[in-house]
């Protein structure tokens, strides 16, 4: 667990070091989410964390888990496959002890996200390529800024400002 | 240098515990002794927090202040002292959520959290006896 999260650190920083006039090179966490390959600049992910329960919060949407502690405050933790409606086609969660919430923040913004798995770290230097329309869903693509292909397959690179804020719950 | 406390009383209703900061309280009761007076006001906390709990059994917080406040918490009423470093606001993504039941913050409990519930806020939701 430490690893990844050093890692994700290292990369945090290389991405800050870039030099000038070179290609940009983006860091992305890539995490299985209902089935589906999802990813999020590595700037914007502060912690990755085993799960645990949340306690629930009243009045909140069921894709809201709860609130768990983080550090010296509270975290509040979403499924994210069920915010992006992605949990229909997700193979049977046999393994649980992967289960991991990714800390993402952007914006004055924080949420968990709860995904399956951490599938690893991608780097990709240019620019993102724009989604090409290989990812559906209706609640995933509003928040769809590129897709990318990886060894694993296809991955949604998904915007941490958007999706935070659509996290959002309203009153 | 000492930590700063307040004093709270943590009560559990449907499985989420709630603290309210005892500044100004009154009195802790059974619901039916002695009974809220006609007139005052009053909230059912577990119906703040979208649960259907019979009144019959439970602890009525009574607050003092600019006006009297009764406040009807579940069937135990723990009373303690906390350090104010436990006191954390709700993550700004359920801000708006914690309006609904009146939540100022959340209390770091030995696992988990309760929910602060903010005085001010639950006389505003408050109706007469």
């Amino acid at each position: 667990m430490a690893s990844l999260v050093d890692a994700a650190s290292a990369l945090r920083a290389q991405t800050a070091q870039a030099p000038q006039g070179e290609l940009a090179r983006s860091a992305l966490l890539v995490c299985r989410v209902g089935g589906t390959l999802l990813a999020f600049e590595a700037d914007k992910v502060q912690a990755i964390l085993e799960s645990r329960p949340a306690e629930p919060v009243p009045h909140t949407p069921p894709h809201v888990s709860g609130v768990i502690t983080f550090g010296e405050g509270a975290l509040a933790v979403v499924d994210l496959a069920r915010f992006l409606n992605l949990a229909a086609g997700a193979p049977e969660r046999s393994d649980l002890a992967l289960e991991r919430v990714v800390v993402l923040a952007d914006g004055g913004l924080q949420a968990g996200l709860r995904c399956e798995k951490v599938a690893g770290i991608l780097e990709h230097l240019g620019d993102l390529p724009a989604p090409r329309g290989v990812l559906q869903g209706e609640r995933l693509t509003p928040y769809l800024v590129a897709e990318l292909t990886d060894a694993q397959g296809v991955v949604g690179v998904l915007s941490a400002a958007a999706l935070l804020e659509a996290l959002k719950v309203k009153a | 240098m000492s930590v700063p406390e307040v004093t709270v009383a943590t009560s559990r209703l449907d499985g989420v515990a709630v603290s309210l900061a005892l500044d100004g309280v009154a009195r802790i009761d059974a619901w039916d002794a002695p009974p809220i007076p006609e007139g005052a006001a009053w909230v059912d906390a577990a119906r703040l927090l979208g649960a259907a709990l019979p009144l019959e059994g439970r602890r009525v917080l009574g607050l003092a202040g600019r006006a009297p406040l009764f406040v009807v918490l579940g069937e135990a009423v723990a009373v303690r002292r906390v350090p104010l470093t436990a006191v954390h606001p709700l993550p700004a993504i359920l801000s708006q959520a914690g309006r609904r039941f009146a939540c100022a913050g959340l209390l770091r409990e030995d696992e988990g959290f309760s929910f602060l519930l903010d005085a001010d806020a639950l006389r505003a939701v408050a109706g007469p006896r």
